[in-house]
């Protein structure tokens, strides 16, 4: 029985079309993941199907609701009121469709609390920020499941969290799905998720659908399977032989915050051209651990050695010749490059650390050559950030981390905020620069993307660094 | 987007109405505002004198277009002093944090709480009343509103990854502070200076109208309407015309601001 049906559903916000031609259909007790990258079209069609379209869209065709169809959200802490306490927020989703009392509908709540996995008599009084990312995210399952819907859509709902968690958020938004026998539809720019939960898969690019099937047959269609190609691919890497001394050398960090220790002693090595990767989950200072290793922070005691420097006990010019040797990429390329500045002046920022000093030719050369590096035209230097797209910032990003010609790049979630495709380009680069004999950190959640790029991983638990995930290709020390 | 627009041309149109007679007027206006011709006093519009004439003689539209240039003078004045003042402290109390950040805030708040009328007899009974006591004491009112909006919108830069490359570049926190935190703070700025523009303005015309403000025989607005109190009966048209003046200038910039304001957040929207 059909409870969804998308029939020519297009979307076009003025010139711009998000979506055409859109038609899918969902049957009761199905699950359809609907994937693609940025642009793609899947929110347009998730947006339309609740008719939450924002304002200026213009939609045609038809789309056709049997049941009652709820949302759960990307952002959970965007979809709760702050100010009220959770279990009074799924109460007055639970009183929205139904003719409860008050009391019913909290008794409703905590049982639907119980539902999805959470202590209902710990959380029901607490608000949204008292939360984890994980609560919040069930307590949006359970505010979406309150009001009986036929079809759950779940646009994105775990790119907030960690992989432990998302495992777990996606694994309990399917099985309440099939339980309740209600249609989910499963927006995600994750091939994975949909390969493990999904009985059908619609892929879309551009606004249309490229390819659709059932699983796991689809998997063999030829767009999908080069995302599935993108998805496990590992870059190329020339061994080269381990020569040069220490890099990066931390000995005995330990820092912590207001009477918590969050480092207890952290002892980390890396020599020229390594890619070192440091895994685990939120919380567990794998921030705190960069900031010491970039100098944004003083660490309580150790040292941190950055080419037989300390970086903590040096100062002027010494400490810039030091920070010339150690560049960083951030997670958000839509943040990690100022939108008032032009990528040439971008890139150029960190000559300000070079010994002697350049005259803007020189600068323009430099800053032509690190983007040139990193696959761009050199032309790039003139426009704005906003002019690029994510994966194309984040090269930006790169650029700038070069253009010093350091010895250390340290990744901070460098590829988290990208595509499959995006994100297999990136690597590639990555593994390509370090081949040239740049050493790299790279703090991740993504254990199997860092198991085929990585030369070592190190997890970081309790404070202190333990052997992680173990790499697809394992180097032979010295 | 479409109402963005349309308050946007509103806004200018309203703005040029006002502007663009009082630039006139500096260098030329109908008739010259300090001649008195008791002769020719409260006469109706006419040929002569399109918007009549004050209890002096004066020609009304004459007196309206250079007011508009004093209350102007005075309310530009005011927001640049008070962006002078107002933006380097938010600045600082952004880069800052701590007690640095909590004493200048805390003072901000002492100066909000200040009423800005009693500010302004303060100020006059220390310089005497006047163009310039008027603008100081408009100025110091505001001073605490920039700082604010300014602390306000520089907090989530200081924490952008792109403040975090740049220290790694091994950039001061002054240099940050000018070169990222400032540029990207300047859009909310230009916005809430338009609006508090059109309170500047209205904030002049009441004190000129108290008597704190522009001194005749300076041509004023709110002095215009204080002539024209104990004729409301006989001579409406002399309350009226200057009254219409404060309300296309004072709307003509909120519209402006709203709609820099909407512009603003539609491009932050797509980035």
């Amino acid at each position: 029985m059909s409870v969804l049906r998308f029939d020519r559903v297009g979307v076009r916000y003025g010139d711009r079309v998000a979506l055409r031609e859109f038609s899918l259909d969902l049957a009761a007790g199905e699950v359809v993941a609907l994937i693609g990258g940025t642009g793609s079209g899947k929110s347009s069609a998730s947006l339309a199907a609740l008719g939450l379209l924002p304002e200026g869209a213009a939609i045609e065709g038809e789309v056709v609701r049997t049941g009652r169809v709820a949302m759960v959200f990307q952002e959970p802490l965007l979809a709760l009121d702050p100010l009220m306490r959770v279990g009074a927020q799924v109460a007055e989703a639970v009183r929205a469709r139904s003719r409860a009392s008050r009391a019913e509908a909290l008794d409703e709540s905590a049982r639907l609390f119980g539902d999805v996995g959470l202590d209902a008599q710990a959380v029901l009084t607490r608000y949204p920020h008292e939360l984890s990312g994980g609560q919040r995210q069930r307590v949006g399952i359970a505010m979406a499941l309150a009001s009986k819907p036929a079809v759950l859509i779940a646009d994105e709902p775990t790119t907030a969290l960690d992989p432990e968690t998302t495992a777990q958020v996606i694994a309990l938004i399917v099985s309440a799905a099939r339980k309740r026998g209600m249609a989910l539809l499963l927006v995600t720019h994750d091939l994975a998720l949909a390969r493990a939960h999904a009985d059908r898969v619609v892929l879309l690019s551009g606004g249309r659908i490229v390819e659709t099937g059932a699983l796991p047959g689809a998997l063999a269609l030829p767009h999908i399977a080069a995302l599935l190609e993108r998805l496990d691919h590992v870059p190329v890497r020339h061994p080269r032989p381990q020569t040069g001394a220490s890099v990066l050398s931390v000995r005995g960090l330990i820092h912590g915050y207001g009477g918590k220790t969050v480092l207890s002693g952290i002892d980390l090595d890396l020599r020229p051209g390594e890619i070192a990767g440091l895994v685990g989950p939120s919380g567990e200072g794998k921030s705190t651990l960069l900031r010491l290793v970039l100098g944004l922070e003083t660490p309580q005691a150790g040292t941190v050695q950055i080419a037989g420097t300390d970086i903590h006990r040096v100062r002027g010019a010494a400490l810039r010749d030091v920070r010339r040797r150690m560049q960083a990429v951030f997670q958000d390329p839509g943040a990690s490059l100022d939108p008032t500045w032009r990528v040439g002046r971008i890139v150029a920022e960190p000559l300000a650390l070079w010994p002697e000093s350049l005259s803007r030719e020189a600068i323009a050369a430099r800053v032509a050559t690190a983007l040139v590096r990193v696959g761009l035209e050199a032309s790039a230097a003139e426009a704005f950030p906003g002019a690029f797209s994510g994966g194309q910032r984040q090269r930006i990003a790169l650029a700038r981390a070069l253009v010093v010609e350091p010895a250390l790049i340290v990744l901070d979630e460098a590829t988290s905020a990208l595509d499959a495709a995006v994100r297999a380009e990136i690597l590639d680069l990555i593994a390509g620069l370090a081949d040239t004999g740049i050493a790299f950190l790279f703090v991740t959640h993504d254990h199997a993307m860092i198991a085929g790029l990585a030369d070592r991983v190190w997890r970081l638990s309790e404070g202190r660094l333990i052997p992680g995930v173990p790499t697809r290709r394992a180097r032979p020390v010295q | 987007m479409m109402r963005g627009r349309a308050s946007l041309i509103a806004g200018l149109a309203l703005t040029a109405l006002f502007v663009v007679p009082a630039l006139v007027a500096l260098a030329w206006t109908p008739w010259d505002v300090t001649a008195i011709d008791v002769a020719a006093r409260l006469q109706g519009p006419s040929a002569r004198h399109w918007l009549g004439t004050d209890p002096f003689g004066r020609d009304v539209l004459s007196l309206v277009m250079a007011g508009g240039g004093v209350s102007l003078g005075v309310a530009v004045a005011a927001i640049a002093t008070a962006l002078a003042l107002g933006v380097p402290i938010g600045l600082i109390a952004s880069a800052r944090r701590g007690w640095i950040d909590e004493g200048l805030m805390r003072g901000a708040d002492v100066l909000f709480a200040f009423p800005g009328l009693l500010l302004a007899i303060l100020l006059s009974a220390v310089f005497g009343p006047g163009a310039f006591d008027a603008t100081l004491a408009i100025a110091l009112f505001n001073v605490p509103v920039f700082a604010r909006v300014t602390r306000g919108a520089a907090l989530p830069v200081w924490s952008a990854p792109f403040v975090a490359a740049a220290r790694l570049a091994g950039r001061s926190r002054l240099t940050i502070a000018m070169t990222h935190v400032l540029p990207n703070v300047i859009g909310p700025l230009i916005v809430q200076a338009s609006i508090q523009g059109g309170m500047a303005l209205l904030g002049e015309a009441g004190l000129s109208f108290a008597g704190l403000g522009v001194q005749p025989p300076a041509p004023s607005w709110g002095r215009m309407l204080a002539d024209a109190q104990t004729l409301i009966g006989s001579a409406p048209r002399l309350a009226i015309v200057p009254g219409i003046a404060i309300v296309t200038a004072v709307a003509g910039l909120t519209l402006l601001g709203d709609a820099l304001a909407a512009h603003l957040r539609i491009r932050r929207g797509r980035a």
